[in-house]
This record gives C-alpha cells, sequence and structure tokens, in this order.
C-alpha cells in the first residue's frame, strides 16, 4: 500500500531531517511509528500524505510513485487518506457537523448523504449530543474525537495519526488506540505517531523507530 | 442538487467568514459606476455627432452679394429648383437674417444701411448627392460672387476631435475595469491570508486546486455582481436625476436630426443600449472578478506541494 525507498528529507541547508528511510505498510496492517520529539516522525508522516516532498527517494502510494503524479492525482490519493493532525487542526468557526462532513464535500459527496453519515459517526464516537456546537467551544478529547470522524468518514484506506495519544490522559490513549483498532478491524491500514515508546510497546502491533531521522530496530529503542 | 459533485464539492467548502472582502462590492460599484457613466457618455458623443453629420450633411447656404438684382435672384433661385437632389429652398426674408445678425451685431445696428447679403437656405436629400461643383459653376454664370457653403469640413474636424474624446473615455472605462480586477485580486489575497489555514486543511484533505479555486472565484463572482448592481444602479439614478429624466442620453442636436433624419439620438432610460451597458458593466464587473480570483487562487496554491 505504502513503500518508501531511502526516503531522504533536508530543509534548505540545515541538517537532515531524515536519512534513507526504508518501510512498507501492508494493506490491512496496524503499525506505531515511534520516536523522540525532533526524530522527524511529523516529517515523514507528511511525506506520506503528500504534504511535503522527499528531497531524494522514492514514494509509492496505492501503487503509483508519486514523483510522476500530477496535482489532481495528488489531491485524488490524499482522498484516500484519513489524517488526523497532531492539533486536531479544525476549522474553528464550523460545527463539528461541518468540520466532519469536510471530506465528504470535498468528494463532492450529495448533502442527503453527508448528512446521514455524519450523524452516525459522531453518534459512534460518542459526540451525536455535540454535533451541531462550534468546535472552539469543545473539550480537548471531544476536538480529538471530531478529528478523528473526520478522518475516517470518507471511508480511507489509509489512516495516519500524528501524536493522537498525546494530549489526553493514559486512559483516553487507551481508549483511542482501541478506537483505531476497531476502524483498521475493517479494512483500513492504520500508523500511527507517537513519542510515548513505552505506551506503544504494550501492544501487539508492529512498530517502526525514528531516531534522528533514521530507522532503526524498535527493539534496541525500546531497551534505551 | 444541480451540477457535478466537484462543482458542488467548489460550492460548499467552507473558508470562514467573508469580512476581508467586505469592501470589495464598494470599489466595484464605484468603478462600474464610472465604466457606465463613460459609456453612456459614448453613445451620447456619437449619436450627437452622428446626428449633427446628418443635418450639417444636409444643409447648404447660398449667399448672394446685397446688391444683386432681383431678376438674378430670381434666375438663381431657378438654378436652384431645377437642381437634382435638392430638397427645399428657402430664401430668407431681410427680417429673418437681422435675427440671425442681431447677436454679433445688436440690436441697434441699422441692417438697412449695411450690404447684408441674401442668403438662401438649401435642404438636401441624404439618399442622393448632389454635385457642388458643378452648381457652383452654374451659380457663378449668373451671380459672380455667389458664395455656396459646403458644412462639410467642419463635421470631419469635429468628429476627429470626438474620437479624441472617445479615446479618453475608453481609457477611462478600461482603467475602471483594471481596478475592479485589483480589487478582486487584493480581496482575494486578503482573505487567502485570513483563510489559509482553511485552505491548506482542504488541500491537505485532497481537495483539487480546482475545487479550492473555485469557492473563491464564486465568492468572488457574487461580490462582483453585488458590486456592480450598486454601482449600475446609482449610474441609472445618476442619469435619470442629474440628466432631467434622461437628457444625458439624450444630446442637444438641432431639430431635424431626430426627426426625418433617422432618430438617432438615444432616447433616456427606454434606449436598449443603455440597459446593454448597465448590464453589461454589471456582468463584466463580476467576471472579471471571478477570473481574477480564480489566476490568483491557482497560482497561490501552486506554492502548496
Amino acid at each position: 500500500m505504502v513503500t518508501l525507498e531511502h526516503i531522504g528529507k533536508r530543509y534548505g541547508a540545515g541538517l537532515p531531517v531524515l536519512t534513507d528511510v526504508s518501510l512498507t505498510l501492508e494493506p490491512g496492517a496496524f503499525h506505531f511509528l515511534t520516536g523522540a520529539s525532533g526524530a522527524g516522525k511529523t516529517t515523514l508522516l507528511k511525506i506520506i500524505t503528500l504534504a511535503e516532498r522527499p528531497s531524494h527517494g522514492r514514494l509509492t502510494l496505492f501503487g503509483a510513485a508519486s514523483a510522476t503524479l500530477d496535482r489532481d492525482a495528488q489531491a485524488a490519493l490524499r482522498r484516500r487518506i484519513g489524517i488526523v493532525f497532531q492539533d486536531a487542526w479544525l476549522i474553528e468557526e464550523l460545527s463539528a457537523r461541518d468540520n466532519v462532513a469536510l471530506p465528504l464535500r470535498i468528494a463532492g459527496a450529495a448533502e442527503r448523504q453527508i448528512r446521514g453519515n455524519v450523524a452516525e459517526l459522531l453518534a459512534w464516537v460518542g459526540l451525536a449530543e455535540r454535533a451541531d456546537a462550534p468546535v472552539r467551544t469543545l473539550s480537548g478529547g471531544e476536538r480529538q474525537l471530531v478529528a478523528i470522524a473526520r478522518a475516517i468518514i470518507a471511508r480511507p484506506e489509509l489512516l495516519i495519526a500524528d501524536e493522537p495519544t498525546g494530549n489526553g490522559g493514559d486512559e483516553t490513549a487507551l481508549l483511542l488506540v482501541r478506537l483505531f483498532e476497531r476502524i483498521n478491524s475493517l479494512g483500513t491500514t492504520v500508523l500511527i505517531a507517537s513519542d510515548d515508546i513505552a505506551f506503544a510497546s504494550r501492544f501487539a502491533h508492529r512498530r517502526f523507530h525514528l531516531d534522528h531521522g533514521m530507522l532503526v530496530d524498535p527493539e534496541a529503542a525500546a531497551v534505551q | 442538487m444541480i451540477g457535478s459533485p466537484a462543482a458542488r464539492a467548489g460550492r460548499e467548502l467552507p473558508l470562514g467568514p467573508d469580512e476581508a472582502a467586505r469592501f470589495v462590492p464598494w470599489v466595484v460599484a464605484l468603478m462600474v459606476y464610472l465604466a457606465a457613466l463613460g459609456g453612456v457618455g459614448l453613445i451620447a458623443l456619437d449619436d450627437t455627432l452622428h446626428a449633427s453629420e446628418q443635418v450639417l450633411a444636409t444643409t447648404l447656404t447660398l449667399q448672394l452679394p446685397a446688391e444683386t438684382s432681383n431678376a438674378r435672384l430670381e434666375t438663381v433661385l431657378a438654378v436652384l429648383r431645377q437642381t437634382a437632389g435638392i430638397e427645399s429652398v428657402h430664401l430668407l426674408e431681410p427680417a429673418e437674417t437681422a435675427r440671425l445678425l442681431e447677436p454679433w451685431l445688436g440690436p441697434a445696428v441699422p441692417l438697412d444701411a449695411l450690404p447684408v447679403p441674401r442668403l438662401i437656405d438649401l435642404r438636401t436629400d441624404p439618399t442622393r448627392g448632389i454635385d457642388v461643383a458643378a452648381l457652383r459653376t452654374q451659380l457663378a454664370a449668373v451671380v459672380p460672387d455667389a458664395r455656396l457653403d459646403d458644412q462639410l469640413p467642419w463635421p470631419k474636424g469635429m468628429r476627429a476631435a470626438a474620437r479624441r474624446i472617445e479615446g479618453i473615455l475608453v481609457g477611462g472605462i478600461a482603467v475602471a475595469l483594471l481596478l475592479v480586477a485589483a480589487s478582486a485580486v487584493f480581496a482575494v489575497r486578503t482573505a487567502l491570508m485570513a483563510d489559509r489555514s482553511a485552505a491548506r486543511l482542504l488541500h491537505a484533505l485532497g481537495a483539487a486546486d480546482s475545487v479550492i479555486a473555485r469557492r473563491f472565484a464564486v465568492r468572488s463572482l457574487r461580490l462582483g455582481l453585488v458590486g456592480g448592481g450598486i454601482g449600475a444602479g446609482a449610474a441609472l439614478l445618476t442619469i435619470v436625476v442629474l440628466g432631467d429624466a434622461g437628457s444625458l442620453v439624450q444630446p442637444p442636436v438641432p431639430p431635424r436630426a431626430t426627426g426625418a433624419a433617422g432618430g438617432t439620438a438615444a432616447s433616456g432610460i427606454g434606449d436598449w443600449r443603455l440597459w446593454v451597458i448597465l448590464g453589461g458593466a454589471v456582468l463584466g464587473a463580476g467576471l472579471i472578478a471571478m477570473a481574477s480570483a480564480w489566476a490568483t487562487v491557482r497560482r497561490q496554491l501552486a506554492g502548496m506541494p
């Protein structure tokens, strides 16, 4: 589904953020991407979601080499990816319902379908009663749930989450991972970035570990 | 729901409030107001010119020396009446000539004591040209000092001057339309700065550039049409109120120009050309604003990966 081959990233003349990263995400897999803050996790996720171009290396997404795609084709690939951003990244003026509806509106879905699907999903994540509340009035946890609902509303093939467990307590983080596992059980490939190595180690999912922009053995990292 | 999915997405994507673009309709309104009045001015000028040309092109004046005998005068009149293309021959009575001269000489001057020439007003058929040179020769054979005034050179000079004024008006209209585009670009850039986060989010979620650009373009089209409507309404009000129910587009032309000469002068708010100008200005403002927004957003989105 996703293949990175010798990916490197450097901003301007600065130090490399990523160095020779190669990995593969198989369809239906569930992975953690761990690493300390500044290890390059967010940059790697941005490259996978086509928000950044790698300085070198090759990214293959859904069977297509990203470098060969025009802008419209890249946009079409982005629509197959659900993203939970680190800070939720919601449009503050809109309600939870309208934020969740965004991917369907981008896809040009009919209004009736949007209304039905959004209501169903908000109920699924436990926000049915807050559907019409402006997101600026929601708590951090509720905002995170809105972001997750938005990421999965269009049934993406790949779900990327950048530090989704970072803002809540251990119990909230556990609930979120269980939520991602339910999504994964429906066939969606999941990649979750987290700087909490110990927390990620509690689950039986494969881990990729970044250390100063390089992929290293996660077990060795866990021992450290 | 009508339209393709992409078009639907373009209409419905949220990009925050329109506060950054609030001033745009007023700038567009001012520009459309000026452009519409400029366009109406063009029509009025052209109509005036056309009507005057028609009058002057069909009018000749024959001057005979004051001492011309009645016998020669009658002969001249006979020659004129027999000339093909001359519709009417009118010998001005001394009293009529005196009225014409009074503005220059004043009422106190005794015209009887002056060698005032006899004037003959000739009206020609606009559909049949007359041979002025041959007529001059004929008249000179009867009255050697007869002077036949052909007034065509004057409207030609007037047309050249009018063309220059028209050029200035067209330039003014072009500047107004450019300012409409500039205000739209400025508004879109301001809006993009305000909506940058939303635009980037939509981009990250997979919105194609054309979908995001369409959202801004539709917004700008609406602003342009609203502003254009205000400007066109104000222009219409100006024409009606200041122009004495439309005299701005009903130029002052000699009486004959509006009758058999073809009624070339515009006839106020009932003139279809006025409505074409106003409608065209509104539509043009909307389309220019839309196109400017589209191009601006596409250029800015091209900077995103």
